[in-house]
């Protein structure tokens, strides 16, 4: 017998197994079978459809795009910007000598402008 | 239930889907290797083909539906490897135990296949239907589409998104696939 003869011999007998295997289907899955073409066959209802087709794919885009975002904010803004916004004031106030000793003498001046409208209005 | 009027008459939809619902079943069946995921397979091709298909003339509509039934197949395929490879890169992420080893050793094939369930093939007489389901999947379908539901080759290519000549290469492989593990069991 020739290779290819084999082959097809061997290919009938194959399809003859699988034809009495899917002919011999449990009921269960029978039954699902039938519900699925129902539910197929049914004109309004897409409730399957609904779930799984395009209605969400926008939602679920938008939704991940914003936990991206929130990742990248997140990693983005953790604590060097702030630390660094406090050494940049520090620097400034410590190289600025003068306004240094305007900030410690604040009360006095404070006081002597009070005095000095005490002053004018008693004389007014 | 109230279908619409495409299911009344001989050339019905609702005829064409019950002449092979049970063969599109067990074509998912060995892809998925999961009775549940066969069904939702099976019926979401049914739904697509309700939608897009339904009004074609009878003769076009085994080749158009085995389509479909291979798009969704391929589909599933393609979602469980991206789901695997999440994984391996989740198991990889939290090991610490061992760093030699590779996560994606550890994972199940995505068609449920296991020593164990080849073995339960092997002794329950389903020797033939554990050798399809080791088939790759292109092998596979060239296999089934061919042989079990006797689609041309220019039918069969189009179901498979690909050439003629790669039909026949991979249907060829099969049949030689096939026979070499079934050559204990299988005359």
């Amino acid at each position: 017998m020739s290779e290819e003869q084999q082959d097809r011999e061997f290919i009938d007998a194959v399809r003859r197994d699988l034809d009495r295997t899917a002919e011999g289907l449990d009921a269960g899955i029978q039954s699902r079978l039938t519900q699925a073409r129902y539910a197929a066959l049914e004109p309004k209802s897409t409730s399957r459809a609904w779930f799984s087709g395009w209605s969400w794919k926008p939602a679920t885009a938008l939704a991940a795009t914003a936990c991206l975002a929130l990742a990248l904010s997140f990693t983005l803004n953790h604590a060097p910007v702030s630390e660094k916004g406090t050494g940049l004031e520090d620097m400034e106030v410590l190289t600025a000598n003068d306004q240094l000793e305007l900030y410690e003498d604040l009360e006095f001046y404070a006081w002597l402008a009070e005095e000095e409208s005490a002053e004018s209005y008693e004389k007014g | 239930m109230v279908f619409c009027n495409r299911t009344s008459g001989s050339g019905g939809v609702n005829d064409f889907l019950q002449s092979v619902e049970k063969r599109a079943y067990q074509m998912a069946h060995f892809a998925t290797g999961n009775p549940e995921e066969a069904l939702d397979v099976v019926q979401d091709a049914m739904m697509a083909f309700v939608r897009k298909y339904a009004d074609k003339p009878e003769e076009e509509r085994r080749p158009l539906f085995f389509t479909i039934l291979q798009n969704r197949i391929r589909d599933w395929h393609r979602r469980q490897n991206v789901r695997n490879r999440w994984n391996a890169w989740w198991v990889g992420k939290f090991r610490t135990d061992d760093e030699d080893a590779d996560p994606v050793q550890d994972l199940a094939d995505p068609r449920g296949l296991t020593p164990e369930k080849a073995l339960t093939d092997s002794a329950t007489g389903n020797a033939l239907h554990g050798a399809i389901r080791r088939l790759p999947l292109r092998q596979q379908q060239a296999f089934l589409l061919r042989s079990w539901e006797e689609l041309s080759v220019a039918e069969t290519a189009r179901a498979m998104g690909c050439s003629e000549g790669s039909v026949k290469t991979h249907h060829s492989r099969a049949v030689q696939a096939l026979r070499e593990m079934l050559k204990d069991e299988w005359p």
